[in-house]
């Protein structure tokens, strides 16, 4: 007998299923038991969905003391039980609330749910170790050894501007978790002589100098290096290929957007609040890196050019260039936040993001941009965790994040996932690009074959320590920097994190030689090269690539307010909208089948994102938490009808609890009409771990190029529910109706 | 029209920025080397360079001596400039036919190791404030020729095409630039490899400091090494000779002349010009170079910024001369000029001072 979880769709496969298994649950359309093997292949010859669940032998090859459990047929106690510490709790099927609840009452604290009906947990000692082995759900312990935190990371060698030095200790965050940890650690710092630069109920921030970093570790907190973000495009620049005129089909007609009514939020260098394109539509300034000191005002100008650009692409009207270099959103109004100091450093960003988040929030921003990161090749840090954090507790709060410049073809020999020599490595994203809850962008090639870097090499422009020639025929380093857009740029940093192998980039954007607002304050030598007129200048970087996003978002969240009576869209619903519609590069950089670490889950584009043609419809359903799931094994069903053949997306997005790896898990199922029936997963050309379906990532697609005629069948599942959890679902196609059946 | 051999010091502050301009036998040419710090383009060398543009002339070849910021920033606004023509903040309607620069890769690192250990230590020292380890020291400049490399092939201008794509380096055979004849004096392979060894010693400690948890001693990285790899050159023309010589040091300066077979049986040269290395540091030169290496003029580079010209460079040179005639040309009147004029009144040591007018750009010197 094999552990199973069955999956159903209809009366008559929940009843095929009761008949197959020995139910050990019995969820709401999911069935947890036992079943023999010929059972398993006969109710999926019927098209039903089952799932093994683990047996002693994958425990044992996963490093688990295997505990038995109670009725799930397994082999108990292979060996010695873990010493008191931090335990990875291998659990018998998706997590139960129940459980967790039992755990509380043996004082075992529960750090976060990790993939694959996993838990991390706090035992303190051997007794209540003994009888968390013993609970029947509990089939597997093994000690989890603190991830040694990094000394230092090591980012690959950039081009561009130089960034501002800094002078000092390095920055490192200490963790507070538990009362009176924040007074300990200000009191130690006092003692030591160490600067506090802040601290957030969640996090201390210090510079320590290194010898004094073994004393501040043996305080037995969590600490982890701080990198100073730096700004993601002192790389190169280009024309942002999204067209003026952006429009959607909407009740039998087209209507145009412009991101009316929409405020976007732009944490940057600061701001040319002279540039032409922006007049009447500046919202605020606030100066978080050059703050008032009265008499002295807050400075948010821009002498940089970076957050001038990166606005341009998001809102510029292109008044100074007779609309030509419009942004994506030119009806949008902005709120910039300057975090860049007076140093030229980016100082200005709070301890705890949730400061800069909030700030933006109650003045109305719903998209926040932040072109800005740290390079800590995809480590999930603190700035990560307070962007899941933030839009966890405002789900309405889309937070757009570049995915970073650190590409490189450079093959790291510690690496063991790697790409052949010549092609660009995995590896690479900074964060906070490496939050589960925002919107990541990439950057890919533009089109233009003149102007700014578009006509170097990869190798001319980045040298060959990020682009060492091989001499093979497909290599990077021989590759212009721009002009083929199926190819992700070179330097845009590529997934996936660590150490779950979460997909991000989520999705790319053009990010090389874009054309946007220069702001008058900046030197030439920002820009690779200025527009006639000195009103515009090319920039390159995924910095440039998050506000063709962000202005994109402006535009999906106007169409649902205005157009499709949506008082408040949640972020994961513009979040599945923008990935659904996004279109998979060919190139050989571009990583194959999506989703994947180089482009995510392909390229934005207006057009198969919203309805571009009459016929097409965009259905969707956006669940708030507290009508959303409450508890796990339940089965939410959605059914669509395909009036014509042709292509058919669906996406699946959920803003998931804060933590490095999924805390809930809710699946995406997909029944094409007619039979025998069948079953369609998201995300099906992800295959990894042990079950079939996806358990890494909070948005799942299925994608049908030419799809049937009929009724169709979306299913949501949750499959672990640590806390209640909302969903948003979109569908496109050739659809009858708007709405999706229930 | 007659010969005319001309040196125009431009105000480079503390910095280097000579243009060299020939008309010999019909054949011209205009050579610009280094460019000077931030702001020398716009102030002074921009103008300089509209009056040539102004006379037709272009320049034939642009050197970057090595890449420090003192040398190489005006020659980045200069690039800049032409690529963005009259969208420049400041444009100049010049053009540059090639580039005469010395990769760091190609020089220093040819293997590619020290690169990597550079940016780890600067990463160990201070990683968290770093999206790139551009900003600071030697990697500082580093990238700052990367950027030019960047944009001379962004207009197009070809880079050490006069010696096969290679290092511009002792023993390369003469280039001949219209009619003045460029030897490669500096750096020497000898040089370089003293050099690599010295530095990846230097990274080596610095990487045991690291190690073993004392970053303050391995927080200072000597900017020497890039300094002492400067192109150094011998220019002829008309029968004259000069000798520029970047921030290179002296020592290194004879050696590569004895490898160019360029000294006299007595191990001496003399020159119609010799712009001192290093803007006249004390440490780059010492007395006897001042012997073996003779010129009618000396060219210094200063505006007394880190005490350049040291007094001493300039008491060696006049007490060399020994009463033999000479002129000493600056860019700036700086503290150590003073106390030089001073103690050694020009007019009891036999030689003559010329120090660039208030608010010229450039001070001229006419070799022939």
């Amino acid at each position: 007998m094999r552990r199973v979880v069955v999956t159903t769709l209809h009366e008559e496969e929940a009843a095929a299923a009761a008949s197959s298994c020995t139910v050990q649950e019995q969820g709401d359309g999911v069935i947890v038991g036992l079943a023999a093997p010929a059972a398993i292949d006969a109710l999926r010859a019927r098209g039903i969905l089952v799932e093994e669940l683990p047996d002693e032998h994958w425990l044992e090859a996963a490093g688990f003391t295997v505990t038995g459990g109670g009725g799930g047929g397994l082999e108990s106690f292979s060996g010695p039980l873990p010493p008191p510490g931090t335990v990875l709790l291998a659990c018998d099927g998706p997590i139960r609330p129940v459980w967790l609840e039992r755990l509380g009452e043996l004082g075992v604290a529960v750090v976060e749910r990790a993939a694959g009906d996993q838990l991390i947990v706090r035992v303190e000692d051997d007794v209540t170790m003994a009888t968390v082995a013993g609970l029947d759900w509990v089939i597997g312990m093994q000690e989890m050894l603190p991830a040694a935190a990094p000394e230092a990371y090591t980012p690959a060698p950039l081009t561009g501007p130089p960034p501002a030095a800094d002078e000092g200790p390095p920055w490192w965050d200490v963790k507070l978790e538990r009362i009176g940890d924040r007074e300990a650690v200000v009191a130690w710092a006092g003692g030591e002589g160490v600067e506090v630069v802040g601290t957030s109920p969640r996090r201390a921030r210090l510079r320590v100098p290194a010898e004094k970093l073994g004393a501040l570790r043996a305080l037995g907190l969590q600490v982890e290096p701080y990198v100073l973000p730096g700004l993601h495009n002192d790389l190169a620049r280009e024309l942002v290929g999204v067209a003026g005129g952006a429009r959607a089909h909407v009740g039998g007609a087209f209507a145009q957007l412009t991101g009316a009514g929409q405020i976007v939020g732009v944490a940057d260098s600061g701001l040319d609040d002279q540039h032409p394109d922006f007049q009447g539509r500046i919202l605020a300034l606030k100066p978080w890196g050059r703050p008032a000191r009265p008499p002295a005002k807050g400075d948010t100008s821009d002498n940089h050019g970076h957050g001038t650009h990166v606005a341009g692409t998001i809102l510029g009207d292109g008044s100074a260039s007779g609309g030509q270099l419009a942004g994506v959103a030119p009806g949008a109004r902005l709120f910039l936040q300057s975090v860049m100091d007076a140093a030229g450093r980016l100082t200005g960003l709070p301890v705890d993001l949730a400061d800069l988040f909030q700030e933006a929030w109650d003045a109305g921003v719903r998209i926040h941009n932040n072109s800005w990161g740290s390079a800590v090749r995809g480590r999930y840090t603190g700035t990560s965790e307070d962007v899941d954090q933030f839009v966890a507790e405002h789900p309405e709060m889309l937070v757009v994040i570049s995915a970073g410049n650190e590409g490189t073809s450079r093959v790291d020999p510690a690496t063991r996932i790697a790409e052949e020599p010549g092609r660009v490595q995995p590896l690479s994203l900074g964060a906070p690009a490496t939050s589960k809850n925002a919107l990541v962008v990439g950057a890919r090639r533009s089109s233009r074959a003149k102007g700014g870097w578009s006509e170097l090499t990869h190798v001319q422009a980045f040298r060959a320590i990020r682009f060492p020639p091989t001499g093979k025929p497909a290599d990077v380093a021989g590759e212009r920097v721009s002009s083929d857009s199926e190819q992700p740029a070179g330097f845009s940093s590529r997934g996936p994190c660590l150490p779950d192998r979460r997909i991000k980039p989520d999705v790319l954007a053009p990010g090389t030689d874009v054309i946007s607002a220069r702001s008058a304050d900046a030197p030439d030598d920002h820009f690779a090269e200025i527009f006639p007129g000195r009103q515009y200048g090319y920039m390159s970087g995924t910095s440039m690539a998050a506000p063709v996003v962000s202005g994109l978002a402006a535009l999906v969240r106007e169409y649902y307010v205005r157009h499709r009576q949506v008082a408040g869209p949640s972020a994961a619903l513009l979040k599945a909208t923008i990935i659904n519609g996004t279109q998979v590069l060919s190139g050989g950089d571009a990583g194959g089948a999506i989703p994947n670490a180089h482009q995510g889950f392909g390229a934005v584009n207006l057009s198969t994102t919203l309805p571009s043609a009459p016929g097409l419809r965009l259905a969707f359903v956006d669940v708030p938490r507290s009508q959303g799931f409450q508890v796990v094994n339940v089965v939410r069903k959605f059914t669509f009808d395909v009036t014509s053949p042709g292509p058919l997306r669906i996406c699946l997005a959920f803003t998931d609890v804060a933590a490095s790896g999924l805390q809930n898990d809710l699946d995406l199922i997909v029944e094409p009409p007619g039979l025998p029936r069948r079953k369609l997963l998201g995300n099906p050309d992800l295959r990894g771990g042990m079950r079939a379906e996806d358990t890494e990532n909070n948005v799942e697609i299925v994608r049908i190029a030419d799809a049937a005629m009929g009724r169709w069948t979306v299913a949501v599942v949750s499959r672990n529910i640590l806390a209640p959890q909302g969903f948003a679902l979109v569908v496109l196609g050739n659809l009858t109706s708007e709405v999706l059946g229930g | 029209m007659a010969d005319r051999l001309t040196l125009n010091v431009v105000q480079a502050r503390e910095g280097d920025c000579l243009v060299l301009e020939a008309d010999v036998a019909g054949a011209s040419a205009t050579v610009l080397v280094d460019g000077g710090p931030a702001g020398v383009f716009a102030a002074d060398l921009a103008p300089v360079l509209d009056q040539l543009s102004a006379r037709g002339r272009r320049l034939d070849r642009v050197v970057l001596s090595h890449v420090d910021a003192d040398h190489v920033a005006g020659l980045l606004d200069l690039f800049a400039a032409l690529r963005n023509g009259p969208a420049a903040s400041r444009p100049v309607a010049i053009a540059a036919d090639g580039l005469w620069h010395n990769q760091f890769s190609q020089t220093l690192d040819p293997n590619g190791a020290i690169e990597p250990r550079l940016a780890g230590l600067l990463a160990a020292l201070e990683a968290n404030t770093l999206a790139s380890p551009d900003s600071r020291f030697s990697l500082d400049g580093i990238a700052q020729g990367d950027r030019l490399l960047r944009l001379a092939a962004q207009v197009a201008c070809p880079v050490n095409v006069d010696f096969a794509g290679a290092a511009a380096q002792v023993g390369a055979p003469p280039v001949n630039v219209g009619p003045l004849r460029f030897t490669v004096v500096g750096p020497s392979v000898t040089t370089l490899a003293a050099l690599r060894v010295e530095w990846e010693d230097w990274l080596a400690d610095r990487e045991a400091h690291v190690a073993n948890g004392e970053p303050a001693l391995a927080a200072f990285l000597d900017k020497s090494v890039p300094n002492l790899s400067s192109i150094q050159l011998l220019v002829e023309a008309a029968g004259a000779r000069l000798l520029l010589t970047g921030d290179g040091r002296g020592d290194h300066l004879l050696l590569g002349l004895e490898e160019a077979g360029l000294l006299d049986a007595r191990g001496r040269i003399h020159v119609d010009v010799f712009k001192l290395p290093h803007h006249g540091s004390d440490r780059n030169v010492d007395r006897a170079l001042f012997e073996r290496i003779t010129a009618d003029t000396y060219v210094v580079s200063a505006d007394g910024k880190h005490g350049n010209p040291d007094l001493p460079t300039l008491v060696w040179l006049v007490e060399a001369a020994a009463g033999r005639h000479f002129t000493l040309v600056c860019t700036n009147r700086t503290p150590s000029l003073e106390r030089l004029l001073q103690a050694f009144p020009p007019a009891v040591h036999g030689y003559t001072v010329r120090v660039r007018a208030p608010g010229a750009h450039a001070v001229e010197v006419v070799v022939r």
